[in-house]
């Protein structure tokens, strides 16, 4: 019994360090005097101010760009990779360089981008981020879409060739449905970690056109002002609504 | 089998995985509607065999032929010959009705003629309330049941079933053998059938080929495999078996076999039919149904027997007859089976008796290089 009322002291302990500034900024975002020091009252004042903060805005739809764009791409290819490794070429060191973008430091892969970019001279801007974040995106989406097909029954696909229905056919009639979870969980986690993913953005950026993390932290700079608290909780409820629709689909197991 | 019609022949195929050979040089004519089974162990090669027919495994060397074209090149999509999984294979995504026009949709029929087909294929398994199923939601015996009726739904010239009942149990699975029989008669196309079960084989099949490590054995109607087996390895597969191994000798113009110190009297038309000569090594096989067991004393020696004088050391009740195991001085062991109530009470285990068989229901095979020497434990003698 004393042992698990220290578990579960321990556990809420754990909970509090982790989420108490998350919720402390929630609840920022809706304090009236827009000061961290004093509550004036409960407001929406903050997110009507940030529906006229036009570089916020614009800096929220450049990161949905990018973040839609890599997805995108990695959804096809991170799939088409997945049925490579899984079907014809099974072998660990090809894995472990596909999934190795995933665990290799973010600012070690900034910085390899950022030297490639410039030696094919590509100038930096959107779509050098989108470019570098498929890197990664791509490997999530074929990590995902792997767990799925390891459960997927290949007799499936030959029953659909007996039948008549030429490999592309069957891959679109029998393999791509059945599979078609994994792919979009793969996508939604992609999306979120694309939507504010700072390091590598920061490098790959051009001048003009930050993403929402880039220009976060660079107000942060110059002190926060609190209709940032009101962008960030936005932010936050997206994101954790896609981990949770992505979490719903399966596919997902051992990344939470 | 009259108007027997050559339907598939398969010409010298051998197929390796590796360092095994899971075909080694088969050939095989099936005929046109015949229900043809592929029997054998485990690993054998059927499974093999049978994607090789289906087009999802290519011949390392040989031919396949179906209506006298050559089929190796044409692809799986393309075969007029479809294939029952032994998982059946049911996309869990689509209903059953779907399932079962998904072949006819592949060839772009139209919508009504699709309808049609399906509504009776429905019909003949007798599931037409099923239509709107998901397969997850059907139980073993109706999945086997759409599984085959989307196989055959596009009337192939030869419908391949790989094991289709080894995922039933018991009842189920001997129910089906007859409801496959009736579907096959009722649909006229020829089946391909694997299974590793004999007694299977021998209900269902109108001809069956026996198989070990990739090489046919013996192809013939049932009847020919359990009467005149054409070497030691088909007579042991194919139901009970009391083998006695030896030398065949000619006395007298009389064939006799000897093992060890024991002379055993030979069918003539036995030897010949194997084309054997004197010293020759070969096997009788005697069906523990053809034996008779008898009180010791009362069968004088005759020269149309072979008799035995042994000991009951097991005596087991199966309803509708007794099988016992008798052993006698030197070791060898006899497995007898009395029909009904015949002979049951007479004779207790520790009873000395006579057993035998007629010379004629003795059957002779080879023993070539396929001399298998493990008879199935418990019923034949070792050979020595
Ligand atoms: N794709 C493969 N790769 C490697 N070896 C294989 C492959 N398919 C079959 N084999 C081997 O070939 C041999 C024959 O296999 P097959 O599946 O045809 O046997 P089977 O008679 O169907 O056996 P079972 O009754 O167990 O289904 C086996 O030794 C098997 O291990
Ligand atoms: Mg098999």
């Amino acid at each position: 019994m004393r042992l698990r009322t220290w578990l579960r002291l321990h556990s809420t302990l754990v909970y509090a360090f982790l989420y108490g500034p998350i919720v402390m900024l929630v609840i920022l975002s809706f304090n009236r005097s827009g000061l961290p020091t004093a509550w004036g009252g409960f407001s929406l004042h903050w997110y009507r101010e940030l529906l006229h903060n036009e570089a916020l805005l614009n800096a929220a739809l450049n990161s949905v760009l990018v973040a839609a764009g890599s997805t995108l791409v990695s959804a096809v290819f991170g799939t088409l990779l997945a049925m490579g490794l899984e079907r014809i070429a099974r072998s660990l060191v090809l894995d472990a360089f596909v999934f190795l973008p995933m665990i290799i430091p973010d600012i070690v892969l900034a910085i390899a981008l950022l030297s490639f970019f410039t030696l094919i001279e590509l100038p930096l801007s959107l779509l050098t981020i989108t470019v570098s974040h498929i890197v990664f995106n791509i490997a999530f989406v074929a990590a995902i879409v792997r767990t799925r097909l390891s459960y997927f029954d290949n007799t499936l696909e030959e029953a659909s060739l007996d039948l008549g229905a030429p490999p592309l056919k069957t891959f679109f009639n029998v393999t791509l449905p059945l599979i078609l979870p994994g792919v979009l969980a793969g996508s939604l986690l992609a999306f979120t970690i694309s939507l504010d993913e700072f390091v590598i953005a920061f490098f790959t950026a051009g001048p003009s056109q930050p993403t929402l993390p880039i220009l976060i932290y660079s107000m942060v700079r110059f002190g926060v002002t609190p209709d940032v608290n009101a962008l960030a909780t936005v932010v936050l409820s997206v994101s954790a609504l896609l981990i949770l629709i992505s979490q719903r689909l399966g596919g997902t197991e051992g990344f939470f | 089998m009259n108007g027997w019609r050559e339907l598939i022949r398969i010409e010298n195929v051998t197929k390796r995985f590796g360092s095994t050979v899971a075909a080694d040089h088969i050939t095989l004519s099936i005929g046109e509607g015949e229900f043809f089974a592929l029997l054998g162990p485990s690993g054998c090669g059927k499974t093999t065999l049978l994607r090789m027919l289906a087009g999802f495994e290519t011949p390392d060397s040989g031919c396949i032929f179906l209506d006298g074209k050559d089929l190796t090149a044409v692809r799986p999509w393309k075969r007029p010959v479809n294939m029952m999984f032994q998982s059946y294979a049911l996309f869990p995504h689509m209903n059953v009705y779907d399932n079962i026009a998904y072949g006819l949709r592949q060839e772009g029929l139209p919508a009504a003629e699709i309808d049609r087909r399906v509504r009776n294929a429905l019909e003949l398994i007798g599931l037409p309330d099923l239509a709107k199923r998901k397969p997850g939601s059907l139980s073993g015996g109706q999945k086997q049941r759409v599984a085959l009726a989307r196989a055959i739904v596009k009337q192939p010239r030869v419908l391949l079933l790989d094991e289709p009942l080894a995922a039933l149990d018991r009842k189920l699975r001997v129910e089906m053998r007859l409801e496959l029989k009736r579907l096959q008669s009722e649909v006229g196309i020829a089946f391909v059938f694997v299974t590793h079960d004999q007694e299977e084989a021998l209900t269902m099949a109108d001809r069956a080929a026996v198989m070990k490590d990739g090489r046919i054995m013996q192809v013939g109607t049932p009847e020919e495999l359990y009467t005149r087996p054409a070497n030691l390895y088909v007579a042991q597969f194919i139901g009970e078996a009391n083998v006695i191994g030896g030398r065949l000798e000619c006395i007298e113009s009389e064939w006799l076999l000897r093992q060890d110190t024991h002379l055993f009297r030979v069918s003539g038309a036995e030897v010949r039919r194997h084309g054997l000569m004197q010293g020759s090594l070969a096997a009788i096989v005697v069906r523990p149904e053809r034996m008779f067991i008898a009180s010791a004393s009362s069968v004088a020696e005759r020269k149309d027997y072979n008799g035995l004088s042994a000991r009951v050391i097991e005596i087991a009740y199966l309803g509708s007859a007794y099988n016992f195991v008798v052993q006698t001085d030197e070791g060898r062991r006899f497995f007898v089976q009395v029909q009904g109530a015949e002979g049951s009470p007479s004779y207790r285990v520790g009873d000395v008796v006579m057993v035998g068989w007629g010379v004629e229901q003795g059957i002779l095979v080879p023993m070539d290089e396929f001399g298998n020497t493990n008879p199935p434990e418990g019923i034949a003698n070792k050979l020595r």
